[in-house]
């Protein structure tokens, strides 16, 4: 349901208010098995529509992002580190900057390495583009054509600007193929009034 | 006699740092709408780019907006093909640390703050005096390009004026009831719910114009469930100093925001 009221000129789109994530994340379970961050599994109960609005994208995100942050430090290793809520804020300014100008992409793949960085991913048949946000804010990103064999690779401020450039022109691609994509339906919400 | 603390919206993050209190504020954001630029090309906005790239590195472009009106919502109704028949992107123009976002169209100037960290992680809202003097820097540049490029001086017609408020419900692992943060908002039977969206509207005293306030629940970026508060305030900027109206709008916004949050997300000390 959107019942959005479209004012002012932020950055913020009103449409980002609008509920459409799982009341689970605001609190994950204890003991809860672990997240399945790769593909475009479902969190909670799938909806087959390859193309989101910005406010499901976004809630969508977050939701993966919430699994991220259940992540303690040792989770994949001795070594292995938590990331950062800090990191996760940086990561959701970027990717809504940057996809505010165009079409939106289906959600990504969201990994999380072992040093505290994410990795933020689109894949198709012919096309991949890997945007890394490591845990001192630096971001690097890599474009490959995988018909051609040739890659970009970027970092920082080039990085961004490969991924305002790429992300977008995978939506078509995920028009095409109708791949279905997590997110909930405004049951799944509980909220205490 | 009891001493009201507010968490406020208004103050600068030293005031707000010293009580232990951090402002719930999300975003900020200015627009000046004047009278359009006529003729403005892509390469207009190429030379204005490079004014702002030295602090505004990052460009994006996204959907130009219809022509701001002073009732709410109004220009839902109006098509923008119908107002520009051949528009430019609205060009952003953002910072590297993407807290700061100039966005530009041939009839206005925004300049945008944003909060890029959690709140409990650092009081870094610089307040409201502060940003209001970036804005009249970034239109200043804006202003002297249009001068030296020989366009007529500009009528500046709305202005506006927004802050989004983004307060968690949850707090130190406690969830948090909206009863809890709407001071008006009592139901009868705290049950739960689905879905939570409102949306009012209050005049300006002093000048045509009015705040429309939305409170409605969504996710913080990582994913806690927090009570979006947004208030933008629309006004005439007709030969005025448009820089006071801002001020006259940010006093009420301040007022509302005052009367929609409960005492305890105010902060009020005994």
């Amino acid at each position: 349901m959107t019942l959005a009221v479209s004012i002012g000129m932020g950055a913020t789109d009103m449409a980002t208010v609008m509920i459409a994530g799982p009341a689970s994340i605001a609190r994950p379970a204890a003991g809860a098995p672990p997240p399945e961050f790769q593909g475009n599994a479902s969190i909670q109960a799938p909806r087959t529509s390859a193309v989101l609005r910005a406010d499901e994208w976004s809630a969508a995100l977050r939701a993966k992002f919430a699994l991220v942050r259940t992540l303690k430090a040792g989770w994949d290793g001795p070594r292995s580190r938590a990331v950062s809520p800090v990191l996760l804020y940086k990561i959701d300014r970027v990717l809504r900057d940057s996809l505010a100008g165009g079409a939106i992409p289906p959600l990504p793949l969201v990994v999380p390495s072992p040093e505290g960085g994410v990795q933020i991913e689109w894949r198709h048949p012919t096309l991949e583009l890997e945007v890394y946000f490591g845990p001192h804010g630096e971001i690097s990103a890599l474009l490959e054509d995988l018909e051609a064999g040739t890659e970009i690779e970027k970092t920082d401020r080039d990085a961004i600007d490969l991924l305002v450039r790429w992300a977008p022109r995978f939506s078509s691609a995920a028009r095409d193929e109708a791949v279905p994509v997590g997110a909930t339906t405004s049951s799944d919400i509980k909220i205490a009034a | 006699m009891g001493v009201c603390v507010f968490y406020t919206i208004q103050g600068g993050s030293e005031r707000e740092g010293d009580l232990g209190l951090i402002p719930p504020v999300s975003e900020v954001g200015f627009t000046v709408q004047f009278d359009p630029l006529e003729g403005l090309t892509f390469v207009d906005l190429a030379e204005l780019y490079e004014l702002y790239k030295p602090r505004l590195p990052i460009i994006q472009q996204v959907p130009p907006l219809p022509t701001m009106q002073l009732t709410p919502g109004e220009e839902q109704f109006a098509g923008a093909p119908f107002i520009v028949p051949v528009a430019l992107p609205r060009a952003w123009f953002v910072a590297d640390d993407s807290v700061e976002l100039v966005q530009f169209q041939s009839d206005r100037i925004s300049y945008n703050w944003r909060r890029l960290n959690p709140n409990e992680t650092t009081a870094e809202y610089p307040g409201y005096d502060a940003l209001k003097q970036r804005l009249k820097s970034e239109k200043g540049v804006l202003d002297a390009w249009i001068e030296r490029r020989g366009w007529s001086i500009r009528r500046n017609s709305v202005g506006e004026l927004l802050y989004t408020n983004t307060i968690p419900l949850m707090v130190d692992g406690e969830p948090r009831r909206i009863s809890d943060v709407l001071s008006f908002y009592k139901p009868i039977n705290k049950r739960l719910i689905q879905h939570f969206q409102m949306a009012w509207v209050v005049g300006l005293d002093s000048a045509p114009g009015a705040v429309t306030v939305t409170a409605a629940v969504s996710h913080t970026p990582d994913g806690i469930l927090a009570l979006v508060i947004q208030m933008a305030a629309r006004f005439a900027l007709d030969d005025v100093d448009c820089f006071e109206r801002f001020d006259e709008a940010h006093l009420k916004i301040h007022e509302i925001f005052a009367d929609t949050v409960t005492d305890s997300v105010r902060g009020v000390a005994a």
